[in-house]
């Protein structure tokens, strides 16, 4: 059994629009002494301590490491679901450590895709609709948010499941649907906590 | 396309979606929406049904009470009941009683503004048509009495000033009598008998509809008039002739036993010039009378009093029914609020979804909240529809009189909606206020 992973992509596709070459050289994450503390009773559990890191676009890097060691802390910071107790966190150049609430959820929806362990569909939604729901919070028209979906539904091999329900569909169905829903807001950097467990590298790789 | 047209298509595309998810939501646990539902279902229907069957009376009552006109004072005679005057009087054979001349001639002489305009006698009595007879009452009354009184005319015509003063033998019968005492012939022309004197039918009026609800008139003293069996059997005749044809004492032959009665006006309705005066004057003419007469041998019928009363009435019966209405509306409300709590909770992981797919705190509370709108919705419209066909159904099987008013309906579903919102509230502020990363972690 493999140590559990944590897996962040940044995927080159988005590199290439950007003309300038600096923009090449600017990572995409940078995480500036970044620590998390948990305060328990008494005592401060730090969960995260001293943590400088930058990923550029592109990269494919898993976070490995025993369990409790803080994965799981971390890829919610990198997700912005959680702020740093202590550093600074910069995603496609802003500074996200003290966003607000509302601004963090923009900043989710716009350059986060997250691909969860047990892949968190919706499961009132159908497939289509699942794939959607990033482009719902974006304000995307319904026609191209529902054009955008059926292709990325296509290219995961569910062109003909896309009125199905998470619950008629098999798992490795219902990881592809979550993929494509992590694919199609077109983010700058995918996310997925424990990964190998589930995401078998040939259809999950391969997509990605 | 300018950013306010932006912002406007954007809300609305997102109204409408969300209207749509909350609907899949709803349906995913149809039962449970439903019996979530009734609670408003029922507020609201009995509001409705309530508001239009207290309508519906109070209309009625209205009616009647309009009828006698709202600026007349009506004053009866009655037969007192069991006094000491009374048990003289029966020693001398003729029980005299009821409202004399004298009582009108100081009312019209110290009240102002008042006109004493509808004198009228009664006389209880079989009408006759051939050897077909009615019990009845014949009334002996002056030519416009029609006019004060707001009768109709429904066939022929009343009799005339002429005829008054020239004691003609002409009568106009009520629209009952008429058809009781000719159910086959034409009336109009044909000649009816009272004891024995003979009366050509020139008229048919309408029924006095306003009787029954005089008769529980809280003015009204003493013994109620008439028997059941002659009530709206009524006969008009001139006043003149009725005297000189019965004289002023009137005889009475009722299953055996023999009655003598000395009643100088049965009725006499008077006309206040303005509304305003209306209530004071009937104060001084109570007093005349109460000065008058030893005994209460009267009654007085002040309808717009009986007006004010029934509108008071329908206040108090607004007011319980708005309690009815709060209270099955909070009742409704806090059972959908409980659910909505549940649902939240039992959501928990959705909301964490979709924190993490990009919505905002906002998103999720309106998300909530629609769907507890639409629940609150959809029962106030299933309350309007049921609310609507039980007065329909009370009309058709009790055929009392329903009134539904526009504006009940519409403030019965407004009404719900609004619960929705309230009571939606909570439940969504609480979605909304979940962190993301423990609401993803939920089971
Ligand atoms: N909400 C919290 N409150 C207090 N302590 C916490 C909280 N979340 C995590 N921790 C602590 O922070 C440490 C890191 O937890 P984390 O979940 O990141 O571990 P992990 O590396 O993902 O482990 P695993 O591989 O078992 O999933 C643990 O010691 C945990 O007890
Ligand atoms: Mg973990």
């Amino acid at each position: 059994m493999t140590a559990p992973e944590s897996v962040v992509v940044a995927p080159a596709s988005r590199a290439v629009p950007t003309p300038a070459s600096k923009k090449l050289a600017a990572p995409v994450i940078e995480l500036r002494g970044v620590e998390k503390h948990y305060q328990m009773g008494d005592t401060l559990v730090k969960a995260l301590q001293g943590i400088d890191l930058k990923i550029r676009h592109g990269d494919y890097i898993s976070i490995l490491g025993p369990s409790g060691c803080g994965k799981s802390t971390m890829l919610n910071i990198l997700g912005c679901l959680d702020q740093p107790s202590v550093g600074q966190y910069l995603l496609d150049g802003i500074d996200v450590s003290e966003l607000p609430d509302d601004e963090l959820s923009q900043v989710r929806g716009k350059k986060l895709g997250f691909i969860f362990q047990s892949y968190n569909l919706i499961q009132q939604l159908t497939v289509v609709e699942n794939i959607e729901v990033p482009l719902y919070y974006q304000g995307v028209p319904e026609k191209e948010s529902r054009e955008i979906a059926v292709e990325l539904a296509r290219r995961v091999g569910l062109g003909k499941r896309l009125d199905h329900r998470p619950t008629e569909l098999s798992g490795g169905q219902q990881q592809r649907v979550a993929i494509a829903r992590a694919l199609s807001n077109d983010p700058a950097v995918i996310l997925a906590d424990e990964a190998t467990g589930n995401l078998d590298s040939k259809s999950g790789g391969d997509i990605l | 396309m300018t950013p306010p047209e932006i912002f406007r298509e954007l809300s609305l595309f997102r109204l409408k979606r969300s209207v749509l998810l909350g609907i899949k939501s709803l349906w995913l646990h149809k039962l449970r929406s439903l019996l979530t539902a009734m609670g408003i279902v029922f507020g609201v229907s009995s509001v409705i049904a309530m508001l239009a069957i207290g309508e519906g009376a109070s209309h009625e009552a209205q009616e009647q009470i309009k009828e006698l006109g709202s600026q007349n004072v009506i004053i009866r005679s009655v037969k007192p009941t069991n006094s000491a005057t009374a048990g003289e009087e029966t020693r001398s054979l003729v029980l005299s009683y009821g409202l004399t001349y004298r009582d009108i001639s100081q009312i019209q002489a110290t009240v102002p503004g008042v006109e004493v305009t509808v004198p009228a006698r009664e006389m209880k009595d079989y009408i006759w048509r051939g050897s077909h007879r009615i019990d009845g009452t014949t009334l002996g009354t002056v030519p416009w009495f029609p006019e004060m009184r707001n009768r109709t005319l429904l066939q022929g015509r009343y009799f005339t000033e002429l005829e008054m003063q020239q004691r003609a033998t002409v009568c106009v019968l009520s629209r009952s009598l008429a058809k009781h005492l000719f159910p086959l012939s034409e009336p109009i022309g044909s000649t009816v008998r009272i004891r024995s004197s003979y009366f050509r039918v020139i008229g048919i009026i309408s029924d006095d509809r306003a009787a029954a609800s005089e008769q529980d008139a809280p003015t009204a003293k003493g013994k109620g008039k008439g028997s059941k069996s002659s009530e709206g059997m009524e006969m008009m005749i001139p006043l003149t002739t009725l005297s000189e044809h019965f004289g002023e004492v009137l005889f009475k032959y009722r299953s055996g036993s023999f009655e003598a009665e000395k009643v100088e006006l049965h009725e006499v309705t008077v006309r206040i010039d303005t509304p305003e005066q209306v209530m004071p004057a009937a104060d001084a003419i109570r007093h005349i009378l109460e000065r008058n007469h030893k005994e209460i041998d009267y009654t007085m019928v002040v309808p717009l009093d009986l007006l004010r009363r029934a509108e008071r009435t329908k206040q108090i019966f607004n007011i319980v029914l708005g309690s009815i209405a709060a209270i099955s509306l909070l009742v409704g409300g806090i059972g959908i609020m409980n659910i909505m709590l549940a649902t939240v909770t039992e959501r928990t992981r959705e909301i964490g979804i979709r924190r993490a797919l990009g919505a905002k705190k906002k998103d999720i509370v309106m998300q909530f909240l629609i769907e507890t709108v639409m629940l609150s919705g959809a029962g106030g419209v299933l309350g309007v529809a049921l609310g609507l066909s039980i007065p329909l159904l009370i009309t058709h099987f009790a055929e009392m009189v329903t009134i539904i008013q526009l504006w009940a309906p519409v403030l019965a579903f407004s009404i719900s909606v609004i619960t929705g919102v309230l009571f939606g509230i909570s439940p969504a502020l609480r979605a909304a206020g979940m962190n993301p990363v423990e609401a993803l972690r939920h089971e």
